[in-house]
Formats: C-alpha cells, sequence, structure tokens
C-alpha cells in the first residue's frame, strides 16, 4: 500500500509538473475578467500593442507609422494593410520594423493581407523570447463579442508616434447601408493609431482601428474582429513571408467587385426626375448622395449647373497610390440661367468641361497607360435618347483582370439643358464593367 | 507724232525716257528691239507699240506672247495705252507718254505706285493672320460660357496682334529682297496662302473633327507661332546689323533655321509629353454637327468588350524612362 501510495503520489506529481511545463511551452491566451476602468483596459491592453513603421532600408527615419497587436505564441500581430502597403509594394527599398511595449524591437514581414477590409497579419523576423510576447486572444467566430448601442469601447494605438495611448468612445453600430460593414465609433482615432486594438469594456478584442472621417469630430470606424479572425486562421499555418501578394490582392479584389455588382444588380434600378431627364439610382440603400448648384444669389453664372454625386457609403480610404475599390456615380445637368441664354454650341462647350473632368489620367509605374473609347449610341428602355458615350480604362500593372474604368454619357433631349452622367468603377473587372455601362445606358431617359 | 517710252523702276522710278517719231516700235529682250527689257519672261520680240487711228498709242502683242498691263486682271493681247497706263513685262514696267509735263507728273505717279505697290504687299502678308485672328474670335464666341468673350479676344488678340506684326515683317523683307523676280514673288505667295491654310486649319479643322470623334492635338499651334516669330526675329536681326535687306539665300536660310527651331522645340516637348499624355478626347458638340452616326446599344457594347485584349496587353508594355524617373 505504502509501495502504491507512493508511486500514485510520484504519477501524480509527474502529472502535474507536465502540465507546468506544457503550458509554459505554448501559451495560450488567457482571458480575463477587467473592470470597465480606462486605466486597467490600458494595463491589460498595452503589452500586446506593436508599433509598427516602414522606412527606408538604409534609413532610421520612417516614412510611415501604425500600430498593430500581438495574437499568437510567436508574437504575431494584426494591423492595417494600408500600414504595411509601402513596405509590401517596395520591400527592396523598404524596411518593416516594430517596437514592443516592452522596447523589444527588430523587422517585420507580411504573412498575409485582407486588402478589402484593409487588414494585415504580421511577423517578427526573428523568433522573439517569451517574455517579449503578450497576445490579446481573438475570439471564436462563434463566440463573437455582442454590443449594444451606446456600450463603452477602447481605442489604443501610437497616435503620432506619441507612444501607446487610449482613447475611449461608444458603439454605435455598423455603418448603416456600408458596403464594407465597419463599426461606427464615437471616439477619436489619430494617425498612427490605425492597426491598434479596439476593446470591450471587458478587454475583450471587438474591431480594429481603421479610419477617421475628415472634417467630423469623433466620427470613427472599426474593422470588426472577424475578419481579423479568419484573416488569422487562414494564414496561422504560413511558414514564410507573403511573397504572391498581388495574386493574393487580385483574387480578393476580384471577389470584391463581383460581391458588389451582385449587390448592385440584384433589384433593378429605380430612377428619378431630374430636369427634363430621369437617371437611375445605381447604389440604392448603400449609396450616399448630396446634391449642390452653383447658382447662388449674388451674381450667378450665366451657365447653370445642378448636380446630384454618390458614392458608396464607406469611409475607407482607398489605398493610397497603389489601389482602391470602389464605385462612385454623378449626375450634372448644365443648362442656361435663363431660356436661350446660351447658343447651341455655348451650351455644348459648357457641357464638355462637365464630360471631360477627370475622365483621363497618365500611367505609372502601377497603372498602364489608359485608354478612351468614344461612341454614339442610344440610352433609355427604348433606345430613343441619342447620347455620347466615353469609356476610359486604364489597367494595373500588377494586377491581372482588375480596372479603373471612367465612364461618361452625355445626352441632350431639348436645347436648353444637357445631362451629364459620370460613373467611376474602380477595381473592377471588364464583365461587370459592361453590366455596369448596359444599366446606366438603359436607366437615362 | 512723238511718243516718250519710260522704263520705270518700282523702288526709283523712271530710270530711262526715250523718244520715238517713228513706228511701230518694238519691245522685247532681243537686240534687234528698239526698247531692251532684261525680264526672264520676255520674248526676243515680245510687242510693239504703233499709232492706233484715233492718234493714242496701242501695245499689240507679236506671235503667241502677251503682256500685263498695270492694275487690270489678266493677260494682253492689245492695249489702248492711255496717259497712266503702264505695260508690265516681268519686273519691268513700260509706261508710253504723249503728253509735256512729264516730270512732275512722274514724281507724283512713282510715288504714289511706290504706295500702291507696298500697301497691297503688305495686305497679302497680312491676309492670312487677319482670317486667322478673325476665326479665333469666333471660336471664343461660340465657345463663350461666362460672358466675358469681349475681354478675351481682347487678350488673346494681344498676342495675335504680336505675331501679324511679325507676319507682316517677315513677308515684307522677303518680298523686298526678291522683288527683282516675280517668280520668286509667286511663291512667296504661295507659301502665304500656305499659311493662311494653315491658319484655317487650326481653328476650322477642331470644329469640323469633332463631329468625327477624332481630337485635335496642338500641332498647329505649337509649330506655327514658333516659326513665325522665329524668322522675323532672325530678319530683323539681320537687317539690323548689316543696315540692309536679306538677301534671297539669306531670307531662305532664315526660314530653315526657324523651321528647324520650331521643330525642334515641338519634339522636345513631344518627348517631354509623351509619356504622361493621357488620351485625347474630342469636345461635345450640338447634335446636328455630330458627322457619325449614331450605333445600336448591343453594338457599342460589343465593341467596348473588344477593348480588353489591347488593355491586357498594355499592362505589360515597359514603363517609360520619364515615368520611372
Amino acid at each position: 500500500m505504502h509501495k502504491y501510495s507512493s508511486l500514485l503520489l510520484g504519477i501524480l506529481l509527474t502529472g502535474m509538473t507536465a502540465t507546468g511545463w506544457c503550458a509554459d511551452q505554448t501559451p495560450e491566451p488567457v482571458e480575463r475578467m477587467v473592470p470597465a476602468k480606462g486605466a486597467d483596459i490600458f494595463a491589460h491592453v498595452r503589452p500586446s500593442v506593436v508599433a509598427l513603421r516602414t522606412s527606408l532600408a538604409d534609413s532610421d527615419h520612417w516614412s510611415s507609422a501604425g500600430s498593430g497587436f500581438q495574437v499568437d505564441e510567436r508574437g504575431w500581430a494584426i494591423t492595417n494593410f494600408h500600414v504595411v502597403v509601402e513596405y509590401l509594394f517596395n520591400s527592396d527599398k523598404y524596411a518593416l520594423h516594430y517596437r514592443l511595449a516592452d522596447g523589444q524591437d527588430g523587422l517585420a514581414d507580411v504573412i498575409a493581407v485582407d486588402v478589402i477590409d484593409d487588414l494585415a497579419l504580421v511577423a517578427p523576423r526573428k523568433s522573439l523570447a517569451r517574455e517579449h510576447i503578450h497576445p490579446l486572444a481573438l475570439p471564436d467566430l462563434g463566440r463573437l463579442p455582442k454590443l449594444a448601442q451606446g456600450d463603452p469601447v477602447f481605442a489604443i494605438g501610437n497616435p503620432l508616434n506619441l507612444g501607446v495611448t487610449i482613447t475611449s468612445g461608444s458603439y454605435s453600430g455598423i455603418v448603416s447601408g456600408s458596403f464594407e460593414r465597419q463599426i461606427h465609433y464615437t471616439g477619436v482615432l489619430n494617425p498612427g493609431m490605425s492597426g491598434g486594438p479596439a476593446v470591450d469594456a471587458q478587454g475583450h478584442l471587438m474591431g480594429i482601428n481603421v479610419a477617421h472621417q475628415v472634417n467630423a469630430e469623433s466620427v470613427s470606424f472599426l474593422v470588426p474582429i472577424e475578419h481579423a479572425v479568419r484573416l488569422y486562421q487562414g494564414a496561422r499555418q504560413q511558414t514564410r513571408p507573403l511573397a504572391d501578394f498581388r495574386t493574393v490582392i487580385t483574387r480578393q479584389l476580384d471577389a470584391e467587385q463581383a460581391r458588389q455588382s451582385r449587390l448592385a444588380f440584384a433589384t433593378p434600378w429605380e430612377t428619378e426626375s431630374f430636369g427634363h431627364y430621369r437617371v437611375p439610382d445605381i447604389l440604392g440603400d448603400y449609396s450616399d448622395c448630396g446634391s449642390a448648384s452653383n447658382q447662388s444669389a449674388d451674381a450667378p453664372p450665366p451657365v447653370e449647373r445642378k448636380i446630384i454625386t454618390c458614392s458608396f457609403k464607406t469611409s475607407t480610404q482607398p489605398v493610397e497610390g497603389e489601389i482602391s475599390s470602389f464605385i462612385a456615380y454623378k449626375y450634372t445637368l448644365v443648362q442656361g440661367r435663363r431660356a436661350s441664354s446660351l447658343n447651341p454650341f455655348q451650351l455644348s462647350a459648357a457641357a464638355d468641361s462637365v464630360f471631360r473632368e477627370n475622365m483621363t489620367s497618365p500611367q505609372s509605374t502601377t497603372a498602364a497607360k489608359q485608354q478612351c473609347r468614344d461612341s454614339y449610341t442610344y440610352a433609355g428602355p427604348k433606345q430613343d435618347l441619342p447620347v455620347r458615350l466615353l469609356w476610359c480604362v486604364q489597367a494595373y500593372r500588377d494586377f491581372p483582370g482588375i480596372y479603373d474604368f471612367q465612364i461618361a454619357v452625355a445626352a441632350r433631349k431639348k436645347n436648353d439643358a444637357v445631362l451629364v452622367s459620370r460613373l467611376t468603377l474602380a477595381g473592377f473587372n471588364w464583365q461587370n464593367a459592361l453590366g455596369f455601362t448596359q444599366r446606366l445606358l438603359e436607366g437615362i431617359e | 507724232m512723238n511718243i516718250w517710252i519710260e522704263l520705270i523702276s518700282e523702288r526709283h522710278g523712271v530710270q530711262a525716257r526715250t523718244r520715238f517719231e517713228s513706228f511701230p516700235v518694238r519691245v522685247g529682250r532681243g537686240y534687234a528691239c528698239h526698247v531692251l527689257v532684261d525680264a526672264a519672261s520676255a520674248a526676243a520680240e515680245h510687242f510693239e507699240i504703233d499709232i492706233g487711228e484715233d492718234g493714242t498709242p496701242v501695245a499689240r502683242a507679236l506671235g503667241d506672247n502677251s503682256f500685263g498691263i498695270e492694275g487690270r486682271p489678266g493677260e494682253h493681247k492689245e492695249f489702248r495705252l492711255d496717259a497712266n497706263a503702264m505695260i508690265r513685262l516681268g519686273h519691268c514696267l513700260i509706261r508710253v507718254r504723249t503728253g509735256h509735263d512729264l516730270l512732275e507728273a512722274s514724281d507724283q505717279v512713282t510715288e504714289v505706285l511706290t504706295r500702291v505697290q507696298r500697301t497691297r504687299r503688305f495686305a497679302w502678308a497680312a491676309a492670312p493672320a487677319l482670317v486667322a485672328m478673325l476665326l479665333d474670335a469666333m471660336d471664343k464666341w461660340l465657345n463663350s460660357t461666362d460672358g466675358d468673350f469681349l475681354v478675351d479676344v481682347l487678350t488673346t488678340g494681344f498676342w495675335q496682334i504680336i505675331i501679324l506684326v511679325a507676319w507682316v515683317a517677315v513677308t515684307a523683307m522677303i518680298a523686298y529682297s526678291l522683288h527683282h523676280d516675280s517668280r520668286l514673288r509667286r511663291q512667296l505667295y504661295a507659301v502665304g496662302f500656305g499659311m493662311l491654310g494653315v491658319a484655317l486649319a487650326h481653328n476650322v479643322l477642331p470644329f469640323v473633327l469633332a463631329g468625327l470623334n477624332a481630337g485635335t492635338g496642338e500641332l498647329f499651334s505649337q509649330f506655327f507661332v514658333p516659326f513665325v516669330l522665329s524668322v522675323s526675329v532672325l530678319v530683323s536681326f539681320y537687317t539690323m546689323l548689316r543696315k540692309r535687306p536679306p538677301t534671297h539665300s539669306h531670307a531662305l536660310v532664315g526660314i530653315l533655321l526657324a523651321a528647324a527651331i520650331g521643330g525642334v522645340s515641338c519634339y522636345q516637348d513631344y518627348r517631354g509629353d509623351a509619356a504622361q499624355a493621357t488620351p485625347q478626347i474630342a469636345k461635345l458638340v450640338p447634335s446636328f454637327v455630330q458627322m457619325v452616326p449614331s450605333q445600336g446599344r448591343g453594338d457599342v457594347l460589343k465593341s467596348l468588350a473588344g477593348m480588353e485584349k489591347s488593355l491586357a496587353a498594355s499592362r505589360t508594355a515597359e514603363i517609360p524612362d520619364e515615368i520611372r524617373e
């Protein structure tokens, strides 16, 4: 009995020790219940926050900066795609640096990207010691935090390279009608906080800082955490940095524009009256429209311009300098301020500046030479309205099958008003652009 | 009856005056003639002057020849010579006098003649530029949308007057140096009409081509303006330095130099702009100017689909050095 007791105790002790050893070797992110105080939230999250900077390979001076946060035992971190885009496209000229909360720094690589949701997964180039790793737990997809309108939210990041700070605001739900399904956060996000974590009152991850609305106060946006979860789960088995990112981005953009097109084509476009014309409402509930006129009370100009301009309800800025994915459209009615104040040539000249505005763009290292096709055809369901259709297309050198389309349609029903319709499709494939064009022509009457 | 036959130079007036009492008086290039004229277009015996039945001198062409009468169009076979009639044979002017107060009258006529010649020459030179200015003003009126049409016209008119003065100066200097050779003068007029054609094309062609969906570049204005200014500057400097007008060969060298300067300037601009060039878009025009028929929507969409191949190819085209820099 004594012999077996000893054996049992030995086994028990061994088991306990083994368990402790395994815990040391494979640390799991631990969910902790944290009280809703900013200081406590900050203390809880700060060890996980990573400062990311891009600089020229042979220089210490950084050209862009952002934030991120560790998510696993290897020290891999989630950040925004736009934080790492300059390094990604110019890795021969730039270097991506990280700095941890405890001052540990080094070079990082990009493992995976989600260009639509503006996310990226980065990893330190050299393995980190245990004491430098403080991951925040990514929630399971089936157990995402559920917040109600007005619940407190805290965003942490490294604004303007001033050091890690925390801002507080409230959860205002998913932006209504937004294609990208971003969270409206009423706190402040400053440049440099992009990619940092946003947590709820219990310190649970619920989003990633992504953008703020220019010319507005306390209107900021977060990427919902589930997008980061999907990104990480899809890339956690990667063993080397992302090399073929162009193919990945092309695939993502293609899928996104296909999704946008499906939503836009799902129902017939309603038309609304605009002067003598009717124009289609391309994006319906997903659009954010404004109207304007150039006729002020004092000294109105002889040419009147009424404008309706619409775009997606989204705050996502196009990825700077590389590629963007969005739909925007504008209708402009050009006419003389008084009936017969312009002869036909003068009216055409006035409409011409609107027709050709921002249609063309020069080639660059990322965009190929633009080509335009000019034709005369008919608009309207009965094809009874003569119009001039101008298509200007520019291909991306690095992304096959993805183009930027500028489409202009000029219609003149009577000699006193010209309707100029402009449609911009950025990051679209040819087939869907043709579909939009056909629908646009069908809808104008 | 006596007549006096005068040989007149456009620049210096009466060069020679000879009295004749017997008729007919033969005029031509050959030594058998009574009056010798040194004109390349004159025949050996070109025409003769006789006295008509009413006592008025009459000029008659000999053989298949003909002659011109100053101030009258066309060529003549026979002409009654009144008091101030002048026969033109190439660059030579021949006048027949029958009255007395010769010296005083001929000085006045020569001065008037010179003024008439110069005015006509300058009028020809100014005609292309004047037409271009009128067309440009019309173009501005048709495109005016802000009510400042007159201001625009006066502003650009200032520069157009500069060009007009330069063009007149160039043409006058070249014509002045070529006044001894009527063949080259005709060539000068041909150049003037050619430049008029360029001015017309610059102002009218974009208007017409807009209906043909063709874009128009800045070729005419880029070449026309530096060409005219360069020629006028070069010729003016030469005249100032040498204190005499340029000869034919100098004028031609000046024109070639100006063309080279204009061409180099255009080429440099073209090289610099080519990499950044964006597609040209024709202007919107009234529907009644549209010169291309409308196509069915299906056909247009099909043709747009056909563009994809060339756009895909543009993706892999080499990046110009100017872009890389």
